[in-house]
């Protein structure tokens, strides 16, 4: 098996009283789509936030890479990309200019051709000089993965990257996410749509009140269940997680 | 990336969006100009007690100038989550306060640039010998001033009493600043030449390198990972 690209070993982070994360411990290994599933609140956004350095760990320890996010930080976030589950941007920038900005943010020294290259990748290329506010929300999102990529990052989350869009969208997306693997960007994709982990992970985790339930290949999931829906194994999980929990 | 790199393209960010929706300018300078031009029409008696009133004038009108310019600049990173990009870069956290604080004063200096003449103007102010002591005294006071506000703006991202943290906190914090500034401008008003105000520009060069230095330090705390 290839090493990893993300190791997270006994992760735990606490918002005072509160624990979002219980002692989690995963790796990611390069080339492959990750999905994390687990429903609203589980710590999918928490345990995004603490690799890419939005929030600290409380304890244990994160590597990208075999560098460690809190003490070489500015290294582990060249080499992480994060498409954020709202959509963030400077509307009076036109999507050109925010890639170049953003080249510039990340280290990377501006480059126009580069950043028009990832406009034409996400279908941008003829609204490069268009206000970003006039953008549709697809582009929107689109545009926030192009700057995820500006600095060639060797592992993408995209944390719920299809919630709220629609289902032709939410296509368009998929493909681009399964073409990003194909170009060897390692990705971890957090969702709720139990049919999107389906189509595109190679290996699943679920995530339930901070605790990691599970982690398998898909393929061995679904076979170890003689083939039942994703969707009915998901719900069993998180059925017995909370059948434990009130026990 | 180094820290002042980090900071310069911070910066600059903010006065391309600046240039582009020309929004703060107009806003804050409108109203930096109404305030001057009610205060001399409100205050002005003569000549000989103008001097004394038109440096309150002045800086009453910087002071809440500052306080939108910077409240409003620090709000459009919060609009849209636009800051998220920042807090992803690999770039130290006291660059993202430097870089405000740059933009914030280059701004500000825009402003005081129409102010100063137009505060002059009104009042009656002999300009000829106080115009270079005047626009250092109004640069330093403005750098002590926003150097404080935007530590307190960057404090606003994680709260939702921003607005009225940083009026409560900011105000009496540069106080000092403020009435050392004020204080000098009357002495140039009045007459006062180069040497008799030096002691009023150490005060606040003292100030100024004070606020920044401290902001410098704590925003690699206030922006960091929560």
């Amino acid at each position: 098996m290839k090493p990893p690209v993300l190791r997270c070993r006994h992760v735990t982070k606490r918002y005072g009283k509160f624990t979002a994360l219980k002692d989690l411990s995963l790796e990611v290994y390069e080339g492959e789509i990750f999905a994390l599933l687990g429903p609203n609140g589980a710590g999918k956004s928490t345990l995004i936030h603490c690799i890419t350095g939005l929030a600290k760990r409380s304890e244990g320890s994160i590597e990208v890479l075999g560098f460690d996010t809190v003490n070489d930080f500015r290294t582990t976030r060249r080499l992480v990309g994060l498409v954020p589950q709202e959509i963030g941007y400077d509307p009076f920038f036109t999507p050109l200019e925010s890639l170049m900005i953003q080249m510039g943010l990340m280290g990377v020294e501006p480059n126009r051709s580069r950043a028009e290259s990832l406009l034409e990748t996400f279908a941008l290329g003829d609204k490069r000089d268009a206000y970003t506010r006039t953008l549709s929300g697809g582009m929107k999102r689109r545009l926030l993965v192009a700057k995820a990529l500006v600095h060639d990052p060797r592992l993408l989350f995209l944390d719920e990257p299809t919630s709220g869009v629609d289902v032709e969208l939410r296509r368009e997306l998929w493909q681009e996410v399964e073409d990003l693997r194909t170009a060897g960007t390692t990705i971890v994709l957090t969702t709720h749509y139990i049919e999107e982990a389906e189509k595109l992970a190679d290996r699943i985790g679920i995530l339930h009140k901070g605790e990691l339930l599970l982690v398998e290949s898909r393929e061995s999931l679904l076979e170890r269940h003689g083939g039942r829906p994703l969707e009915d194994i998901y719900l069993e999980l998180i059925r017995k997680a909370d059948g434990r929990h009130a026990a | 990336m180094n820290t002042l790199r980090a900071a310069w393209l911070v910066a600059l960010k903010d006065l391309q969006l600046e240039m582009r929706t020309k929004e703060i300018l107009t806003s804050t300078g409108l109203f930096a100009v109404l305030v001057v031009t009610l205060g001399s029409l409100a205050f002005y008696t003569d000549p000989i007690s103008s001097p004394n009133v038109a440096p309150g004038v002045l800086w009453i009108s910087i002071l809440f100038c500052g306080i939108l310019l910077i409240g409003r600049s620090w709000a459009l990173e919060r609009e849209n989550d636009a800051v998220f990009g920042l807090l992803l870069a690999p770039i130290p956290r006291p660059s993202i306060y430097i870089g405000k604080t740059i933009s914030a004063l280059v701004l500000l200096v825009a402003i005081e640039l129409l102010l100063v003449p137009l505060c002059l103007v009104f009042f009656q102010i002999e300009p000829a010998g106080i115009l270079l002591p005047l626009l250092a005294l109004v640069f330093l006071g403005s750098l002590g001033f926003v150097s404080t506000a935007s530590l307190f703006s960057a404090v606003g991202i994680r709260t939702r009493a921003r607005d009225l943290m940083l009026s409560v906190l900011v105000f009496p914090l540069v106080a000092p600043a403020l009435l050392a500034s004020a204080v000098a401008t009357r002495e140039l008003f009045a007459g006062a030449g180069m040497t008799e105000v030096i002691g009023w520009m150490r005060i606040l060069l003292a100030f100024d390198l004070l606020f920044v230095g401290f902001g410098v330090w704590v925003s690699r705390h206030l922006l960091a990972e929560t």
